[in-house]
């Protein structure tokens, strides 16, 4: 099975930190949608091994400012296709090439929207690298030669990341 | 004062809850030798209105002989900092923290995006130290504030340099793991992870013993982990 990768908020996405009195606990709650309702959403094609899942986190992890946890959700990509969902690969906006062609957007309505949610929500995986770990992913992408050192847009003054990086950016 | 007060832990707030009621006169020399634990510290505090610092010494040391507690505070003037009052000066010093917390709302935060709110925060503990973290501390446990906020800012408690405030921002966190919103008890794991002092290790197996949510009890087991890999990389 393949699986779609979105990075999003734990806090907005956790069923049990989320859990309402008044709402059953399959039926999604409005927090996720903060981090879907997108015109255009963007996904990620994990691998049916996971195996890349390292080197999108660390492609999207270096483009914010800090260095940080990186929450994300995995899903089947057939609730997308059986959904009859519009989506289609274009290329993505991390400084990974590779990731990049891994990239697909969903085309959708605030209806769609809500729609995939509660898809998302019933079959999702949700998880979070720490930062040590991210700083981690983001090393061995550097070293992989995966990412180049000046698109990274991580803040020089996150020592420990860029100690780190020092053998490999000069 | 009740013999009950090992049910540790306790908000470090309580603290200044019993400082309001009543100001205990303070005797540095009795705790200059004392091995104390804030938690404990803290339980006695909120159990006693009326004894002085050295009847609170003085149980503490028994506290810890029966109970071979660990050491968080190691000097009376590290007790002092946390137990003393913050004076009337810091009034608008807690306003202003207060106003940032309110106006904060409704933010939509991303994980490693600066924002106003969390860059406000930085700069307000780099400039006034551990007068702005204790503020923080009292206002998220004894204010109406938004539970997405108060996590936010337990992560840059977690994230932001600097030496002088390290210990009371890392007992804040400790304490935090114990806060009744579970988005601020995320905020405080994950400020902990940031942090990766395996100072913390006693702090979170407690709280992975009393936490309710097995999301949450995961999040500081990994997080354990990490520093228990610390630990065994620092020695």
């Amino acid at each position: 099975m393949s699986w779609m990768l979105r990075a999003v908020r734990n806090n907005r996405w956790n069923k049990e930190k989320l859990s309402y009195g008044w709402l059953d606990n399959v039926t999604a709650p409005a927090e996720p949608l903060a981090d879907i309702a997108d015109s255009s959403l963007s996904l990620y094609a994990v691998h049916d091994d996971f195996s890349n899942v390292r080197r999108i986190i660390a492609a999207l992890a270096a483009t914010r400012h800090n260095l940080s946890n990186f929450d994300y959700v995995l899903f089947p990509m057939d609730i997308l296709k059986d959904n009859l969902f519009a989506f289609s690969d274009s290329t993505g906006m991390t400084s990974d090439s590779i990731v990049n062609s891994w990239h697909y957007d969903v085309k959708s309505s605030a209806l769609d929207a809500s729609r995939l949610l509660q898809l998302m929500w019933q079959h999702m995986i949700l998880k979070t690298e720490l930062e040590k770990s991210v700083l981690n992913m983001i090393v061995e992408s550097v070293k992989n030669n995966y990412l180049e050192c000046s698109q990274i847009r991580i803040k020089s003054s996150e020592k420990k990341l860029w100690e780190a990086l020092d053998s490999y950016c000069p | 004062m009740s013999s009950d007060i090992l049910d540790y832990p306790m908000s470090s707030t309580d603290i200044y809850r019993s400082k309001a009621k009543k100001i205990i006169p303070f005797d540095a020399s009795t705790l200059e030798s004392t091995k104390t634990h804030s938690h404990s510290i803290d339980v006695l505090l909120s159990s006693t209105a009326e004894v002085t610092l050295s009847d609170i010494a003085s149980r503490l040391q028994q506290i810890i002989e029966k109970h071979g507690l660990r050491t968080l505070y190691d000097s009376s003037s590290d007790v002092a900092s946390l137990i003393l009052p913050n004076q009337a000066s810091n009034q608008g010093l807690h306003s202003e923290v207060l106003n940032l917390f309110r106006s904060a709302v409704g933010t939509r935060f991303e994980d490693g995006m600066d924002s106003a709110f969390s860059l406000r925060l930085q700069a307000m503990i780099m400039t006034y130290g551990n007068e702005t973290v204790k503020i923080i501390d009292n206002v998220i446990f004894n204010e109406q504030v938004d539970a997405d906020v108060v996590s936010e800012s337990l992560r840059w408690i977690g994230k932001v340099e600097g030496h002088q405030t390290h210990r009371l921002r890392r007992l804040l966190l400790e304490t935090s793991l114990h806060h009744p919103s579970p988005m601020a008890r995320d905020g405080a794991i994950l400020g902990l992870s940031f942090m990766d002092d395996p100072e913390s290790i006693t702090a979170l197996e407690y709280a992975i013993k009393n936490e309710k949510l097995n999301s949450l009890k995961a999040d500081m087991q990994q997080v354990l982990e990490q520093l228990y890999e610390t630990r065994e990389m620092l020695s």
